[in-house]
């Protein structure tokens, strides 16, 4: 049975908020109730007596929603099911692999890298939960060597509410309610029941070694042409070069950060990352890509950049680099697995911090208008605020372009080869409308550039963009009537999610503020 | 009176003169947040607030029943109001508004409107959302002491209790009560649709006609939250979707919108519970059904006849006796059960009459006004 936290419990203060210090936004929000499961049984016994008390249930693997869709529940509970994560494997370490919907990606690598020396091509946050991120994609650092999560799951564990209002214990797989296992493959697991356990019959071998290095362009020389021409070299790599198979073991990172005071870190930072499989890694891949931003100019050496966006930000002074030496990179070796978990993980929010987060899918290179506009909205002042941010910039494409994946899971952008998150972190919520203003009204410029009238705001399907990630929701997009194409595509995926949503949660009782929305 | 609702305001009291009895049962409240500040008003005239439209044209107009000639004297903008009810005070007006987003979410929402005791114009006060999935919100009641608005949400299949402040404010939805369907034998499902409610004058009986359901359902309203005691199914392929109730509320009549009949139910408040129906009348496709004050007639209407049925004070049984030619989708009496108005939603025709309580006639039949796509009718 599940532990019951109420409002008299001590451990409710803490269980009640979003790792998102903005949610919920004020205590009448807040639910009246966690149920902290242990296993799929007490899922399912919990789920019964939420619904059957006439309560709206939420759920919970890591708490990294972006928005407010687990905490702000009023009166409702939420189903916590961050300890269901046993990362399990067939005998001998081999398949099948199972995959508790709580287990933290970090534990996930780690014991799926020492049981059976394979992985799943998970995120960069590794407090984030299998639950949430697979059900909604599941993307990361390796997306572009062995794809999504979400592709190699074979079979999922959930628990749905039949018209009655009693709960269903389902396993499904492609064989067994095909339709709702293809809309738990990228769709959000949330919108149709709890998701207590995926399997996979096989995932691909873990890497070896991690390589990475970087170059940087401080803001103290930096012009908006030399701006353009950065994130033109970096697009332009991906377009066209990043698209050989020879390049998908590497993932790399731009971040776009705001002009901040004098002196201060950030500036545009670049760093390539390469997987080795078998031995020492092959670098002549991202020394042929750190070497096209020597025509940019004043190119720094990073000898510890950025991997990802999720890395905590070096604190103290700023470190001493070296101008850029073609063919001559400090690159740093680490072990995969060393390099994937070690000293990270509290991205997407550690519980104290404000967020705010963007998306958007590029099927090419930047435009120099488009371009333009980050320039503008990352150097302009904004008064009375000292308004930061990031936009990251993620390497896409290779092996997550499969375009039959787009019709056996839930995740349509198969085109695409960068990925782009606008994150901003703060601490006062005095800052809140100022920082949330700032960040729709430079989302708005800058997806208006490429994008038609009807569209224009969003960085809607067209020659340039596939739309937004939902493991990135931002509930700025629901003010437009076409939100549920701008995530789920254009080509039939989102009346198929409605449709079954209707199927397995005919009473809606799964919902929040952009969940799929029956048909009217 | 809206068409369906009991609430407290027994007949012979009527509303000019509940202003002591409606402080009373404010002191008693168990919520204890009844209005402060508002105070039954006396109402220089006789106005009709009849809701019509959809999401982009909706309206409330005001109809001045005051003079012979009952000329529409104020229309404010209202998306889809779908229902329209009144404080117990007399003084503010609340609309609900059957959308299916509110401000870009999906929900619902309720408006509440001040009401100048004078000319009987609306001002709006205050617009609150309802909770997430509470989209297109049906019908509504406020408690007896003015410190609640109970929501049926017949598109979201939940009912909303929103706090009223004292100044009969909606404050944010404080309860909610997420219902289930039922499953069906081709494996499909019906889901459930709260259409209608009754507020037993002891203020914590709700009652509840779910066409979804096809059942009533009863539930205890105390501060603030809703729990279920009772689920009654009316009978297959019933679908309930409007009630009206004995001001004595022994008995309850539902309109069955599916297959047109009316059945008639005791009501044992004492248990929460809603008996099986004792009557049931095919009535030739009714529309809409409204309790005449007295507690002596039901009406019935449906696209060509308005007919007037005499209850059985002691078995709550009804049987015809009067019918006029007119068609209706609504129709709401006044105070004292004399004046009688019907709309008529798709001829857009609004008609006035006099209604005879000895008889059950209604008399001096009179198009007052057109409205298209009228759905929601309050006289005060």
């Amino acid at each position: 049975m599940s532990s019951t936290v109420t409002a008299k419990d001590p451990r409710y203060d803490l269980l009640r908020r979003s790792r998102n210090a903005r949610f919920p936004a004020k205590d009448s929000d807040a639910v009246a109730r966690i149920e902290v499961c242990q296993n799929a049984e007490d899922v399912a016994e919990a789920l019964q007596r939420i619904v059957s008390a006439g309560m709206r249930p939420t759920v919970r693997s890591g708490g990294h929603c972006y928005e407010d869709f687990v905490v702000n529940n009023p009166g409702g509970a939420i189903i916590d099911v961050s300890m269901l994560n046993d990362t399990e494997t067939g005998p001998g370490g081999k398949g099948p692999y199972k995959v508790g919907a709580g287990g933290m990606l970090g534990s996930v690598y780690t014991e799926l890298y020492k049981k059976a020396n394979v992985t799943i091509p998970g995120g960069s946050c590794y407090t984030v939960a299998a639950g949430g991120h697979i059900s909604g994609g599941g993307y990361g650092v390796l997306a572009r060597l062995q794809g999504l999560s979400c592709d190699y799951v074979t079979a999922i564990d959930i628990c749905t509410v039949e018209a009655n209002g009693k709960v269903a214990k389902r396993h499904i797989d492609k064989h067994h309610d095909a339709d709702l296992f293809r809309a738990c493959l990228g769709g959000q697991g949330s919108n149709f029941g709890v998701i207590t356990a995926f399997y996979f019959d096989s995932l691909p071998a873990a890497p070896q070694y991690m390589s990475n290095a970087g170059v940087n362009f401080p803001w103290e020389t930096m012009t908006e042409e030399k701006f353009i021409h950065i994130v033109q070299t970096y697009g332009g790599y991906f377009e066209k070069r990043g698209k050989d198979p020879d390049t998908w073991p590497m993932f790399t990172f731009m971040g776009l950060n705001r002009r901040g005071p004098e002196g201060s870190r950030g500036g545009i930072g670049i760093s390539a990352s390469m997987h080795g499989m078998n031995g020492e890694p092959d670098l002549s891949i991202p020394t042929e890509f750190l070497d096209l931003f020597l025509k940019c100019g004043d190119a720094h050496s990073d000898p510890n950049p950025a991997t990802t966006s999720h890395q905590v930000p070096r604190r103290g002074e700023r470190q001493q680099m070296a101008p850029c030496v073609a063919g001559k990179h400090a690159f740093s070796t680490r072990s995969w697995l060393d390099a994937t978990t070690g000293g990270q993980g509290a991205g997407g929010g550690n519980g104290n911090t404000r967020g705010k987060y963007k998306s958007c899918y590029m099927k090419k290179n930047f435009t120099t208008e488009e371009a333009r506009r980050i320039y503008k909205h990352l150097t302009r002042e904004i008064s009375g605020v000292p308004v930061g941010g990031v936009i990251a910039v993620d390497s896409y494409g290779g092996a997550t372009n499969k375009p039959h994946l787009a019709g056996e899971t839930s995740i349509p952008q198969r085109a695409s080869v960068m990925k782009l998150q606008f994150q901003q972190y703060w601490q006062d919520p005095a800052e809140d409308e100022a920082r949330l203003k700032f960040f729709d009204e430079m989302y708005t410029d800058i997806y208006s550039a490429n994008v038609d009238a009807e569209h224009a705001g969003t960085p809607f399907h067209n020659e340039y963009y596939e739309g937004c990630y939902i493991n990135y929701p931002d509930v700025d997009m629901v003010r437009y009537p076409f939100w549920g194409e701008l995530y789920h595509g254009t080509e039939g995926l989102f009346p198929f999610l409605q449709g079954v949503k209707k199927k397995y949660d005919p009473n809606n009782i799964f919902h929040h503020a952009m969940s799929i929305r029956p048909k009217a | 009176m809206s068409e369906s609702s009991l609430q407290a305001k027994t007949f012979p009291i009527t509303r000019r003169t509940f202003s002591a009895s409606f402080v009373a049962a404010a002191a008693l409240s168990s919520a204890g947040k009844a209005s402060a500040s508002l105070t039954r008003r006396s109402r220089a005239g006789l106005f009709a607030y009849i809701g019509s439209g959809d999401a982009e044209t909706g309206a409330i107009h005001v109809l001045d029943l005051s003079t012979s000639d009952s000329r529409i004297v104020q229309t404010v903008a209202a998306a889809s109001p779908a229902h329209l009810e009144s404080h117990p005070s007399g003084s503010m007006l609340y609309a609900v508004h059957a959308v299916s987003e509110w401000e870009n979410l999906p929900r619902g929402a309720v408006s509440a409107y001040a009401i100048n005791a004078e000319t009987g114009h609306l001002t709006l006060q205050q617009t609150q959302p309802l909770a997430l999935s509470a989209v297109h919100p049906s019908h509504a009641v406020v408690t007896p002491d003015g410190s609640h608005l109970v929501v049926a949400v017949a598109g979201g299949g939940s009912y909303n209790v929103l706090p009223l402040d004292s100044d009969g404010l909606p404050l944010p939805v404080s309860g909610l009560f997420k219902e289930v369907g039922f499953s069906t034998e081709d494996g499909a499902g019906k889901t459930s649709a709260p259409s209608s409610l009754v507020l037993h004058s002891n203020g914590r009986t709700l009652l509840a006609a779910d066409t979804g359901n096809e059942s009533l359902s009863t539930f205890h309203l105390e501060a603030g939250s809703l729990t279920p005691l009772h689920r009654r199914r009316v009978h297959n392929g019933s679908g309930p979707s409007q009630m009206a109730s004995h001001a004595n509320s022994r008995f309850l009549y539902a309109l069955n919108s599916v297959d047109g009949s009316i059945s008639v139910h005791r009501v044992d408040t004492s248990r929460g519970q809603t008996q099986a129906s004792h009557q049931r009348i095919a009535t030739n496709g009714a529309r809409t059904i409204a309790m005449h004050p007295s507690g002596g007639f039901l009406l019935t209407a449906n696209g060509t006849a308005i007919t007037a049925w005499k209850i059985d004070r002691s078995t709550g049984r009804i049987h015809p006796v009067k019918t006029l030619p007119a068609g209706a989708t609504r129709i709401a009496f006044d105070d004292q059960g004399r004046t009688l108005l019907a709309v008529d939603a798709h001829s857009g025709r609004i008609v006035r009459g006099e209604f005879s309580i000895a008889t059950g006639a209604i008399g001096q039949l009179t198009e007052v006004a057109s409205l298209p796509s009228a759905r929601s009718l309050v006289i005060l």
